[in-house]
């Protein structure tokens, strides 16, 4: 029995407003998803966010129900913010228009003990912008005890061609 | 030094046909038993051919006997095509740094032996994408706890190329890996799987 399986892997192949993984299955300990990604937003780079859902909401909780917590760098400023609240969990920022056309962000998710439904829950986040001036760390909360089945990602902008993204499952033995 | 290198036909193919299985899968290792300037990752066959994954992932638990930095270079390219941003913490202060147009990923300080012997560190490193078009992004966090005192880091660095990634380099900035480092390297499948 594999430990950690992919579950869906996701290729923009045109544009796309967000990347929903929908209809996952409760039998995993934990979530986690890798994205490699590029906003068509006219800046060098811009933000990307995650919302999760689940059987009551379609496909994801757009409420005011989720809470943020990051640091990040950027030259040579270090800063750290929180946010409650809000529509989303801010992830970071990847590489959008006007930086190079190879430059792709990067971010590794962790959604812990999704399946438990007496628990909110909890989101840990890294993000590199693709540019080589931008790193972060972000918690995030989302303030409901439901069972997670669906987790979305979306950009400022939209999300651009050979954008990537694999959702994985991991389970405990 | 001490090498292993999975060369096993990759698991997800049976009896010619695509499965979903670990997606995390063992590559290579170096466990060195003297000092050593580095240690390099090839791809090659079997499982160990890189172009089947979507990442990579280096687990480093390592101390260098005079220098400070892990560092990393790919397809043994040693100029200057190497931005990274650094996010650090000291104990009592948070920094950022930031080096444009170097010849290295830094990967995070690294324990020297001075620090103590037996005080190795944790640097774990995710290259993103290899086999895109698009330039290749690296995320590195490094913990060197000493005991009351210590980094940890976190670091991106983007190789301004768009080839994929067939070897790596990973070295002292300036001094040698001591003997007892290991290096493990992980290949990440997609799903390989039509839903």
């Amino acid at each position: 029995m594999a430990i950690i399986e992919a579950i869906a892997t996701t290729y923009l192949e045109a544009d796309a407003a967000s990347v929903t993984f929908d209809d996952i299955p409760s039998t995993y300990e934990h979530l986690q998803v890798r994205i490699s990604a590029r906003d068509v937003s006219n800046d060098v780079f811009e933000s990307v966010y995650l919302q999760l859902g689940d059987t009551g909401h379609s496909p994801v909780d757009t409420g005011t129900n989720y809470s943020r917590c990051y640091m990040y760098g950027t030259s040579s400023t270090a800063t750290a913010a929180a946010q409650t609240g809000s529509s989303d969990i801010w992830l970071g920022k990847i590489a959008a228009a006007t930086s190079n056309s190879g430059s792709y962000g990067s971010l590794i998710i962790d959604i812990l003990d999704y399946a438990n439904a007496n628990k909110n829950t909890s989101v840990a986040g890294s993000n590199s912008s693709g540019t080589g001036t931008y790193v972060r760390l972000t918690g995030g909360v989302w303030d409901d005890t439901s069972v997670v089945n669906a987790v979305l990602i979306k950009g400022n902008g939209n999300v651009v061609r050979g954008t990537e993204m694999t959702l994985y499952g991991i389970k405990s033995s | 030094m001490t090498t292993t290198t999975n060369t096993d036909a990759p698991a997800y193919l049976v009896d010619g046909v695509l499965t979903d299985v670990e997606a995390w899968v063992p590559l290579q290792s170096h466990v060195l038993g003297a000092d050593a300037t580095g240690v390099t990752f090839q791809s090659s066959t079997g499982a160990n051919d890189w172009s089947q994954y979507m990442d990579l992932k280096v687990i480093a638990y390592c101390q260098t006997n005079t220098e400070i930095y892990g560092i990393m270079r790919f397809n043994n390219d040693a100029a200057t095509n190497y931005n990274t941003q650094s996010l650090k913490g000291d104990g009592s202060t948070a920094t950022a740094s930031n080096w444009d147009n170097q010849s290295q990923v830094h990967c995070g300080f690294c324990t020297k032996t001075a620090d103590g012997a037996n005080i190795f560190t944790a640097q774990i490193s995710t290259i993103f994408d290899i086999n895109s078009g698009k330039w290749k992004t690296v995320e590195n966090i490094s913990g060197s706890d000493q005991n009351g005192a210590g980094v940890v880091e976190w670091l991106t660095s983007v190789w301004r190329n768009q080839s994929a990634i067939t070897e790596i380099d990973y070295l002292g900035w300036t001094g040698d890996w001591k003997a007892g480092s290991r290096f493990d390297l992980f290949g990440i499948l997609p799903r390989m799987v039509t839903a």
